[in-house]
């Protein structure tokens, strides 16, 4: 009997850590995709130049799931392409930029999540006066981190701004085994590239 | 009369009832619905000005008998069951799917996620089970 149970424990517990590591291993085939992507659309605006959109211009509308920045934190060495959508799916691709917040670059808060266990696994060892740099189809544009701050999980967090600003944001704490009680968030201000 | 010319003349007897539906020769057609009357311009009109703008007009009207004249010469199939086309119209519409955005004042978006914990929940079963065995 007790070998019994200790047989159903084995297939449980293989059961669950299979699972997670589908999960994983989905989001990094995702992450390898939406990399894949975005070097194509890269390479599209190098041949298109001259068709460059305005870093003042309208928001363009963007399918889920689509990457439509890239975003790299020389001091904790990230290097990220962001999906639109910051559901399950996207967010298990990589970084999602929040709908309806501005595409970084632009005047408003543009808000980039990810999840605290994959590509903002290091979010917490950056600090303010740390850099960040991020480029879209528009353009490229450096930020200095300005504000670091744990909130609640429901607690009103994210507000819309005049002028350009980047907040990205995880769970917190870092280390938490479960579903996490409160949110990281880091605000940075554009600085002139 | 010799014992097999009889038996069959008498099993024709006797099964000619039965076997009389097999040797009709006519088999009566349900009545038909009587044909639409078809608007049909005559060649005086057809040479008058006037008479060419009210068919014009008339247009639709034609076309109308004329799809109900077609659907009346149509065989009238009683065997097989109607087919029903679903036209995305028929789909009952579905709500959108409310996709977290940027608001004012909005929470920061749920990155939480229990994948670490499965797996320790999961290393945990197996070792659970392990010690167990091992007993």
């Amino acid at each position: 009997m007790r070998r019994r149970i200790g047989a159903l424990l084995y297939v449980v517990g293989g059961l669950l850590i299979l699972h997670a590591g589908a999960t994983y291993a989905r989001g990094a085939l995702a992450r390898s995709d939406a990399r894949a992507e975005w070097e194509r659309a890269e390479a599209r605006r190098a041949v298109q130049q001259a068709r460059l959109l305005d870093l003042d211009a309208e928001p363009v509308l963007v399918r889920r799931g689509a990457p439509i920045a890239r975003l790299v934190i020389p001091g904790i060495g990230l290097d990220e392409v962001v999906v639109e959508g910051v559901g399950d799916d996207e967010l298990n691709a990589g970084p999602g930029h929040l709908p309806g917040s501005a595409v970084p670059g632009q005047p408003g808060n543009a808000v980039i999540s990810a999840h605290r266990d994959r590509h903002f696994s290091t979010l917490g060892d950056l600090h303010v006066g740390d850099t960040v740099h991020t480029e879209t189809m528009a353009g490229r544009a450096s930020w200095i981190v300005t504000t670091r701050r744990v909130v609640r999980a429901g607690a009103p967090a994210l507000y819309s701004s005049d002028q350009p600003k980047l907040t990205l944001t995880t769970c917190w704490p870092l280390g938490y085994f479960g579903s996490a009680p409160e949110r990281l968030l880091i605000e940075a201000a554009r600085i002139a590239d | 009369m010799r014992t097999p010319t009889l038996s069959v003349i008498l099993a024709a007897l006797l099964a000619a009832p039965a076997a009389s539906a097999q040797f009709t020769g006519l088999v009566t057609p349900p009545p038909r619905p009587a044909p639409p009357v078809e608007m049909v311009a005559s060649g005086g009109d057809v040479s008058a000005d006037t008479t060419a703008a009210r068919r014009m007009t008339d247009m639709k009207a034609w076309v109308d008998s004329a799809a109900v004249a077609v659907a009346a010469q149509a065989p009238q199939d009683t065997s097989t069951p109607p087919v029903v086309i679903e036209t995305p119209a028929a789909v009952a519409p579905q709500a959108p799917e409310q996709a977290p955005a940027f608001r004012e004042g909005a929470p920061a978006p749920d990155t939480a996620t229990v994948l670490p914990a499965l797996i320790l929940l999961g290393a945990g079963l197996i070792g659970g089970g392990a010690a167990l065995r091992r007993r």
